[in-house]
């Protein structure tokens, strides 16, 4: 009797929403050491010398397969250019937004919702959501999207759409006047919209701008 | 990880919110694969107008409709694109061809984002129509101005050729062939000027004259573009942070300091095409722009004949005089520049001459302005009161009358540049790494030359106040150097002068003795820490007398509240004042809540300092919570006032106090995470204020303290990694160069200790004990420096107890216990010294019984048994609830048990079982703390929780 072939990315992804924590352990066994030595490759020396790094990035690691955006890819070289992407997002909105408020991975946290982004190509063909599904899902797809963009963007949009934040008050976060935090919040709506139809059309290399994963 | 609340909205608002940015994106998007007519897909989704329109038109410097209007072979208008030329704020340039005339012609149109801006386009259509009155062969035509399309546009002669800052490097540049180089330039500049003159006379100033405006087309013409066009393009625009966006190489001074830029202004950028043209450099440079427009202000620029050789020595005075920094010095037109360009051409006596030494001296006087202060200076007293008394001697009553006022404004003048001087020596001192090497001989130089002003013999009303003031000044910029001592000279002059001379005006003789007295305050605390009672004393004094004597005024109110928080600061710092400052700070906050600061914003700003004040007193004399509230609650709002490096320093001691707190709270996570973010923002002031000297210390405390924080959390190797930069930063490459204080040399002693105590954590010993040995050596020296320099801070003596325990402890584990015996007495007796000074500090008390703790130790291990109850007796009694210590002393005791015999041996083992017994009940103790951690609640629901609880006893 030959042992049961293990679990796809997929599979587990879909076990880790499900609430098991094997699953999610397994995760970041299999991916924390790749994913740790690509952000202290890319971080400067005093940076590197932060001996935090590791722990930070299995902590947002943790929150991203938990609370992140919900998506699954079998691919592993595009899972983890994904994974990659949103935790060099969440370092750099770690230093950038450092005096002002803390990042949390978690804060643009999922709605109730089931749906899982199934990013492989075959996977998402046959798959054709009801109405109520197809609504979760476009969050999702937004919330992945949303990660993928320039902390700026990201901020703006996330303060605007998720915490629900006027202009002004999008402007006092940013420490800026109400009319440049509306620019920055048109600005960043186009870019939002590039990023969805990459990741949407299974560009995820282009989405993430990411060479690391080859 | 603690959420802010807003980021937990309203689920439905959020879904909605969201719902509607999908459909935004999907409806986009499908909208960009399908296409179609944009208006009726936004009037088709109304609802989500406001996102969509956006996506379309996004508020960036676009290259869309117009440019699909304006691509090469598109027809706009009578006009086909050929290629786009170039491209600036005012707009886009293309090669065109004009359909109806079959010519080529330059076309140049309002970018787009400039349309919605109604004067945008008044402006270029106004400027379009003033250059198309221009006729001139130097000026290139303008043959049509309109709108096609919605988008502005004028045409103007197509010059085939090549802007002048492509050419000006070369060899030849195209004008003239028959001639050097030089003669070359003199004519195209000339040419310039003559197109020029032409604009002004019809009244029309370029203030864009540049290389890249200039175009020498083939057949050797030369063209002058983009007439009126630069005044708001980019030149003159400035940023919110007063940076030019453009290049400010070609700016006169006028533009350059906001004044009226006349003809003139257009002389002297020429003055600068000459000049590059000639050195193939530009006179005014610098690595920022700010550098340039300074050095263009005061005129300061290297003389051709210092850059290049070979130029003509006429030509170079004809480019010096324009470039004359006051218009007055410079050609009286540009016509006259290009006649005198055309004289030399002719090889005829130019009309310019070279500055004789008088106009270069005045000249060099003005670029430097310290040294004018001094040479007018010794002018004044040197010849100007002989030349007065002579006058007054042999000359007539009104020429002696004449002179007397003449001497008065060349007093007042000079003084004025006195006051200057001291306005620039003091700015930027915190962006300056080291400024007192250079500034500190300027400054005495000012001092000594207002001891000058006073020796003048015409009798000036308000001299001595005036040099008072000056003197003030110089005393606050001493003190910002940490030359104390030198400040505290000018305060006690400027105090003699200022009870010479009072201001007449009741307040302001108030506020000017405050101010000094203020400073001279600030200066005794920052010289010694422990003094400053006089000087209070003093102020205090003054503030009475001034209280009983006129209305207090809003300003009055401030400058006695600021004198009373700069002596709490100090007094805080005291480890046994600061029931003093406590009660100083209370003072200052009643001072600070009367109803004339209500709406102040400098008195907010002091409330919040002093009230971050009383939260580090709090801190310091051990009520926690009190302190945590308070610095949570001010924190925040010290970090929203704008930015000084005074407050940058106080926001990261605050934050540090914060860090302190939450440790004591047992929240280490938090306190790390406040640490990290008081260093993040230490770095953030410091890259602005790299000089600042007292925030670069604050750093460095934030650092130690973070590091002692993280070994406590057992990252030791963390520890190590932030130290050992910190430490090699507190220490200055050349300890001569740098002027240090005792607080420099605290600092450091801190950093040491803590980077030697990360270095002894590691797994064995033997591997950093060299190290770690060194730097505790070095620590005790600063340490023990620091004691004598100032007997009464007791924290030196403290810590000196610290230093040679860890030193005691280093020993005892390298098994060296003679050493250790040594270094532990060393301990006891700095801390018995502080306990002698300061009997309620219990931290000394405590550390006194780890160092007893060390001492019994090494003395049982050296079998010293009669000398072991003392010390370990006296680690129960200090230290009675430090297991590690209490361990020590324990095992030393059992030791001393061994190797004695009799009563000794029977003391020996009865005091070891006393503190084995002590050692039980307090890890009892943090058991059953632990179970009662509302942390760790689910401890409770297991099923032995309850043997656990019996097992630990206690309520």
């Amino acid at each position: 009797m030959s042992a049961p072939a293990p679990d796809t990315i997929t599979q587990r992804v879909l076990r880790v929403h499900r609430g098991d924590q094997e699953a999610l352990h397994l995760l970041v066994a299999d991916h924390l050491p790749w994913l740790a030595a690509q952000v202290r490759k890319r971080l400067s020396p005093a940076a590197r010398a932060d001996g935090d790094t590791d722990d930070f990035v299995q902590r947002t690691l943790v929150d991203v397969l938990q609370d992140g955006p919900r998506f699954a890819i079998d691919d592993p070289a595009a899972f983890r250019a994904l994974l990659l992407r949103i935790i060099e997002n969440t370092l750099i909105d770690r230093v950038r937004y450092l005096h002002r408020q803390r990042r949390d991975p978690r804060r643009a946290r999922a709605l109730p919702s089931d749906s899982v982004l199934l990013l492989d190509a075959p996977m998402r063909s046959v798959t054709e959501p009801p109405a109520r599904a197809a609504a979760d899902e476009q969050r999702e797809w937004l919330r992945l999207a949303l990660e993928l963009l320039d902390p700026d963007d990201r901020e703006a949009i996330r303060g605007r759409d998720w915490d629900g934040l006027s202009f002004p008050e999008l402007g006092e976060r940013f420490g800026v006047s109400e009319e440049a935090a509306r620019k920055r919040y048109q600005r960043a709506l186009p870019r939002l919209a590039e990023k969805l139809e990459l990741l949407r059309s299974g560009a995820w290399r282009t989405a993430t701008n990411d060479d690391a994963a080859t | 990880m603690t959420l802010d609340p807003r980021s937990t909205p309203d689920p439905d608002a959020q879904g909605l919110r969201l719902q509607r940015l999908a459909e935004a994106m999907d409806a986009f998007l499908r909208f960009q694969r399908v296409g179609g007519d944009r208006d009726a897909f936004l009037r088709e989704h109304e609802d989500l107008r406001e996102l969509l329109v956006p996506m379309f038109e996004p508020d960036e410097p676009p290259r869309t409709t117009s440019d699909a209007l304006l691509a090469p072979g598109r027809t706009f208008g009578d006009y086909r694109i050929v290629r786009e030329i170039g491209r600036g704020g005012m707009g886009i340039v293309f090669e065109a061809e004009q359909i109806s005339l079959r010519r080529r012609v330059a076309l140049k149109v309002l970018p787009e984002h400039r349309t919605g801006d109604a004067r945008s386009i008044t402006r270029f259509r106004r400027e379009a129509a003033a250059a198309s009155r221009l006729r001139h062969p130097g000026i290139v035509p303008i043959h049509e101005v309109g709108e096609t399309h919605g988008c502005h546009y004028y045409t103007m002669e197509f010059v085939d050729g090549r802007p002048l800052h492509e050419a000006m490097h070369d060899d030849r540049l195209g004008v003239r062939a028959d001639c050097s180089r030089a003669a070359e330039i003199a004519e195209l500049v000339a040419r310039l000027g003559d197109a020029l003159q032409h604009a002004h006379d019809q009244g029309l100033v370029h203030r864009d004259v540049k290389p890249h405006n200039v175009m020498i087309g083939r057949d050797g013409a030369v063209r002058l573009l983009d007439f009126g066009l630069a005044k708001e393009a980019d030149a003159l625009s400035q940023s919110r942070t007063g940076e030019f966006f453009g290049t400010p190489h070609y700016c006169s001074p006028e533009q350059v300091t906001g004044a009226s830029a006349g003809p003139a202004s257009d002389q002297f950028s020429l003055g600068i095409v000459l000049y590059e043209l000639l050195a193939r450099t530009r006179p005014f440079t610098g690595d920022s722009a700010r550098v340039v427009m300074r050095r263009i202000e005061v005129g300061e620029f290297p003389r051709l004949d210092r850059v290049a050789s070979g130029v003509p020595r006429d030509l170079a005075t004809i480019c010096h005089k324009a470039l004359e920094r006051r218009p007055a010095d410079r050609y009286p037109s540009v016509g006259a520049l290009a006649a005198d360009l055309r004289r030399f051409l002719r090889i005829e006596p130019i009309l310019a001459t070279p500055p004789g030494q008088i106009t270069r001296a005045a000249k060099w006087l003005r670029r430097h302005r310290l040294g004018a202060v001094l040479a007018t200076t010794a002018l004044l007293v040197a010849v100007g009161a002989p030349v007065g008394y002579a006058l007054h001697v042999h000359g007539t009553a009104a020429a002696v009358e004449r002179e007397r006022v003449v001497l008065a404004q060349a007093e007042d003048l000079a003084f004025r540049s006195i006051e200057q001087t001291l306005a620039i020596l003091g700015e930027r001192l915190d962006q300056e790494p080291e400024p007192g090497t250079r500034r500190q001989p300027q400054l005495l130089a000012v001092a000594q030359l207002c001891e000058q002003f006073l020796t003048l013999r015409a009798n000036q009303p308000g001299r001595q106040r005036r040099v008072a003031l000056a003197l003030w000044r110089v005393a606050g910029i001493q003190v910002q150097l940490a030359e104390h001592r030198a400040a505290l000279a000018a305060c006690a002059r400027a105090s003699t002068l200022l009870a010479a001379d009072p201001d007449p005006a009741p307040t302001a003789r108030a506020l000017q003795a405050g101010r000094l007295l203020l400073r001279e305050l600030h200066a005794r605390q920052q010289l010694e820490p422990a003094r400053g009672d006089a000087e209070f004393e003093r102020a205090l004094a003054h503030w009475n007398a001034v209280h009983a004597t006129i209305p207090t005024t809003a300003d009055l109110a401030l400058l006695h509240a600021e004198t009373l928080v700069t002596r709490a600061r100090a007094l805080a710092d005291q480890p046994d004042r600061r029931r003093d400052a406590e009660r100083v700070l209370l003072d200052a906050a009643a001072l600070l809540a009367r109803p004339e600061l209500a709406d102040d914003g400098d008195a907010h700003q002091l409330r919040v300092r002093n009230e971050l004040l009383i939260g580090h007193v709090l801190l310091a004399t051990g009520r926690t919570d009190e302190a945590l509230e308070r610095l949570q609650q001010f924190v925040p709002q010290l970090a929203a006032l704008p930015p000084t490096p005074l407050l940058g320093v106080e926001l990261v001691q605050a934050r540090v106090a914060l860090g302190t707190a939450l440790q004591r709270q047992r929240r280490p996570a938090d306190a790390e995470q406040v640490l990290r973010d008081a260093l993040a923002a230490a770095e953030t002031l410091l890259r602005e204020y790299p000089g600042a000297r007292q925030l670069h210390r604050t750093q460095l405390r934030a650092q130690a303290v973070l590091g002692s924080l993280l070994i406590v959390r057992g990252k030791d190797a963390d520890a190590t990694r932030l130290l050992r930069p910190a430490l090699a930063a507190a220490t200055p490459a050349d300890a001569a160069a740098v002027p240090r204080t005792w607080m420099d040399d605290a600092v450091r002693a801190d950093l040491t200790m803590q980077l030697a105590t990360s270095l002894m954590m590691a797994p064995d010993i033997n591997t950093h004990a060299d190290e770690a040995r060194e730097l505790l050596t070095q620590a005790t020296g600063l340490l023990q420096g620091l004691v004598t320099e100032h007997p009464h801070h007791v924290d030196f003596r403290v810590d000196l107890g610290v230093a040679c325990n860890a030193l005691a402890s280093l020993a005892n584990e390298l098994r060296d216990f003679a050493s250790a015996a040594q270094w532990a007495e060393r301990a006891i007796e700095s801390q018995q010294e502080a306990l002698a000074r300061m009997p309620q500090n219990s931290q000394a008390r405590t550390f006194l019984g780890i160092h007893h703790g060390h001492h019994a130790y090494a003395l049982g291990a050296l079998g010293r048994a009669a000398l072991v109850p003392a010390a370990a007796a006296a680690a129960l009694e200090h230290a009675p609830t430090l297991v590690a210590t209490l361990r020590l002393a324990a095992e030393g005791a059992t030791r001393a048990a061994a190797a004695s015999e009799g009563e000794l041996a029977e003391q020996c083992a009865a005091l070891a079982v006393r503190i084995l017994a002590r050692i039980g009940e307090v890890q009892r103790a943090e058991g059953r703390r632990l179970l009662a951690d509302r942390r760790f609640a689910s401890l409770l629901q297991r099923a032995d929780a309850q043997a656990l609880r019996e097992r630990l006893g206690g309520s």
